[in-house]
């Protein structure tokens, strides 16, 4: 027979515990993550056009414009195809994260009138979300196709990459959605970030460009290892170890913040959302 | 036996919130050193008065808010029902709901698919199931809500008061369904604020009052305790002169009371004697037709009458200002035991314009006495009609064996 402890906050259960509840509680996270599904995709053709048109559009204006002005190098890949490689993972991680940061308030309701381990509204908005990733592959390999570049072997690492960028963009998700029930004012800060943090990764420019200083204080940001070796892994041309290495470590110390933040607030979410 | 709770010097504190920023030291101590235990298989009822500490209580036990300090340990798994119909989408179907919902409380999904037909079955929803629950009427929707919370089967039940909503016939189907729970071994606890539900489903039940656990023990010494403090019961309502009383620049509320058949204002009232509902308004502004009316609501929330001045010479003539008493009679054998609320509402035609209208202003207590007087005479089971009329039997013996 399971047995409940209920103590005053820090006196909380093992991880081992925590991830073990997740676990009783999948279902759960199936169905929310199938209720987000559903209502996105209420009329299916809109929500495949709406899906597409998202990574493909700031892809398409940067193409006619940035390439032309600024003509950057990208060791000969069509531009175009350069920046959909990275929009389609970074448009991901953008929507996954404004909408999964918001969830512990948007359900505030819900936390108030049901246990459940908290972490399931903002991984399931993830998951949800990840349905954008999917497509968006299927249509980065499909253009890069149509270009020229035939598919590699290369290109089976990148569902495993894919699945890399979520899990960056659920850790960084649950941290902002602790904060934001902690503090209304984070919601506002949020659009900034997102804009900081695009110019802060190489989607839209080649990282060749930037001087080798300035790359490894950018490679500290997971995301610019990640989008490097998505890169990579589509087109076949070299990858940068360095910044893929420093991104793994950057990730481990996003998850520690970010778990451990919500660690410390997740039982007092409920009274202060 | 291990108690299937037990509670060690619970206690919350919740910070005073001033505007948006919750600093300096103000706290309000909604809970204050509870000790307890509640053996397994018990049907315990929680009572108190509003904003005594019952939800926040429950809210600990059910993990969604922590103590700040104490600690309580619970054997058994844990489900709670604080809210039906919590996580419901009104865009989804009501099956996926089902599901949803389910899931929520903790349910895995083999047993929400076993379980599926009989929660249908339960809910009376049938053809409707795979329509979105937007389009459901508010009662279909609830029974739908319950319905579910009902089909959850953990060791330890944990219910606040959803059974306020719902028609009569179907809150009496979730009181047997959560009678049936606890004779199957569920531990059952409870919090309502009617007292009829919690003498007929709680063998125990704990008092709560202002944050300390002010007494706990069988069911009927309980409640007997809790209502002789009248605090569930406000007999009388004296409003003062002046603009705070209820209404507006045309006429105010001033007093409302119940009132025994010896004229005491009374805060419980026997069902086998007359009695009275007086009322008093000023009218400020003349020249309205203004219609009062009363309502009476029993504890489940269901209005059991509506009644106006028609039969006074006053009615539907324009008033005077002044000073205006009413004096309702109600006579006996008309109303059913249980707590009754008591709503008083000043409307005027053309255009319809409501002055006041005053919720649950009074409460009072309908008792029986069972002495043959009354409509049950000799039988003694409970009786749940909303009305309790002497009606005239006739009987006419037709041939005797």
């Amino acid at each position: 027979m399971p047995i409940t402890v209920i103590e005053p906050t820090g006196s909380g259960i093992s991880l081992f515990a925590a991830l073990a509840e997740y676990g009783e509680y999948s279902a759960l996270l199936r169905y929310l993550t199938l209720r987000d599904l559903r209502l996105r995709f209420q009329s299916p053709l809109l929500g495949i056009v709406w899906v597409t048109l998202m990574p493909l559009l700031p892809a398409a204006i940067f193409a006619t414009i940035f390439a032309r002005i600024l003509q950057p190098s990208t060791g000969g890949v069509p531009y175009s195809l350069y920046a959909l490689a990275g929009f389609v993972p970074w448009t991901f991680f953008s929507t996954s994260v404004s909408t999964a940061s918001m969830t512990f308030v948007w359900n505030a309701n819900l936390l108030n009138k049901v246990y459940f381990p908290r972490a399931v509204l903002p991984a399931s908005a993830m998951l949800a979300s990840s349905a954008e990733l999917g497509a968006g592959l299927v249509l980065v390999c499909g253009y890069s196709v149509w270009r020229g570049y035939p598919p590699l072997l290369s290109w089976l690492w990148l569902p495993v990459l894919a699945v890399y960028v979520a899990a960056i963009a659920f850790l960084v998700s649950l941290g902002l959605a602790t904060a934001n029930a902690l503090n209304r004012n984070v919601k506002f800060a949020i659009p900034f970030l997102m804009q900081i943090w695009i110019y802060a990764t190489p989607v839209v420019y080649p990282i060749s460009i930037v001087p080798a200083r300035t790359r490894l204080i950018l490679g500290f940001n997971p995301l610019t290892g990640a989008l490097d070796a998505f890169r990579a892994a589509l087109l076949g041309t070299p990858m940068d170890h360095t910044l893929f290495l420093l991104s793994l470590a950057s990730t481990a110390i996003f998850a520690v913040g970010s778990v451990g933040l919500f660690r410390h607030f997740e039982a007092l979410l409920a009274e202060r959302v | 036996m291990t108690p299937a709770i037990s509670a060690r010097g619970l206690t919350k504190r919740f910070p005073i919130q001033r505007g948006n920023s919750t600093r300096g030291n103000d706290t309000f101590l909604a809970l204050d050193d509870l000790h307890f235990d509640i053996e397994p298989g018990q049907a315990v009822g929680i009572v108190g008065s509003n904003g005594a500490g019952k939800s926040t209580l429950l809210k600990i036990l059910a993990r969604i808010l922590p103590p700040t300090s104490g600690r309580a340990v619970l054997h058994g798994r844990v489900g709670s029902l604080l809210e039906a119909g919590a996580g419901f989408h009104p865009e989804l179907s009501g099956k996926d709901n089902i599901f949803l919902a389910g899931a929520l409380l903790g349910m895995k999904e083999g047993e929400i698919r076993r379980r599926l037909d009989e929660i249908v079955e339960f809910s009376g929803v049938g053809e409707f199931l795979d329509s979105p629950v937007k389009h459901y009427s508010s009662g279909m929707y609830m029974r739908l809500a319950f319905a579910v919370a009902a089909h959850i089967e953990p060791e330890i039940l944990l219910v606040d008061e959803v059974l306020a909503v719902g028609d009569a016939q179907f809150q009496k189907k979730c009181l047997q369904r959560m009678e049936s729970l606890s004779q199957n071994g569920q531990t059952v606890v409870f919090v309502s604020h009617s007292m009829q539900a919690v003498s007929r489903l709680c063998q125990r039940a704990l008092w709560i009052d202002r944050g300390k656990l002010r007494m706990q023990g069988p069911v009927a010494e309980v409640v007997a305790g809790y209502l002789k403090e009248g605090q569930a019961n406000t007999g009388e309502q004296v409003w003062p002169e002046g603009p705070h009383a209820p209404g507006d620049e045309y006429v105010r509320l001033r007093r409302l009371r119940v009132a025994s058949s010896d004229g005491k204002t009374a805060t419980s009232i026997n069902i086998g004697e007359d009695f009275t509902i007086e009322f008093a308004y000023e009218v400020t502004i003349g020249g309205l037709v203004l219609f009062p009316a009363l309502r009476i609501f029993n504890e489940w929330g269901t209005e059991v009458l509506w009644t106006t001045d028609s039969s006074s010479p006053e009615h539907g003539r324009p008033r005077e200002p002044g000073r205006y008493e009413c004096v309702v009679n109600f006579p006996k054998n008309m109303l059913s035991e249980g707590l009754m609320a008591v709503s008083v509402s000043m409307t005027s035609l053309c255009p319809t314009r409501t002055h006041f209208s005053e919720a649950d202003a009074i409460h009072f207590q309908a008792m029986e006495i069972i002495d043959g007087t009354t409509s049950r005479g000799g039988y003694t089971e409970a009786v749940t009609s909303m009305l309790r009329p002497l009606l005239d039997w006739s009987v006419r013996v037709e041939s005797l064996c």
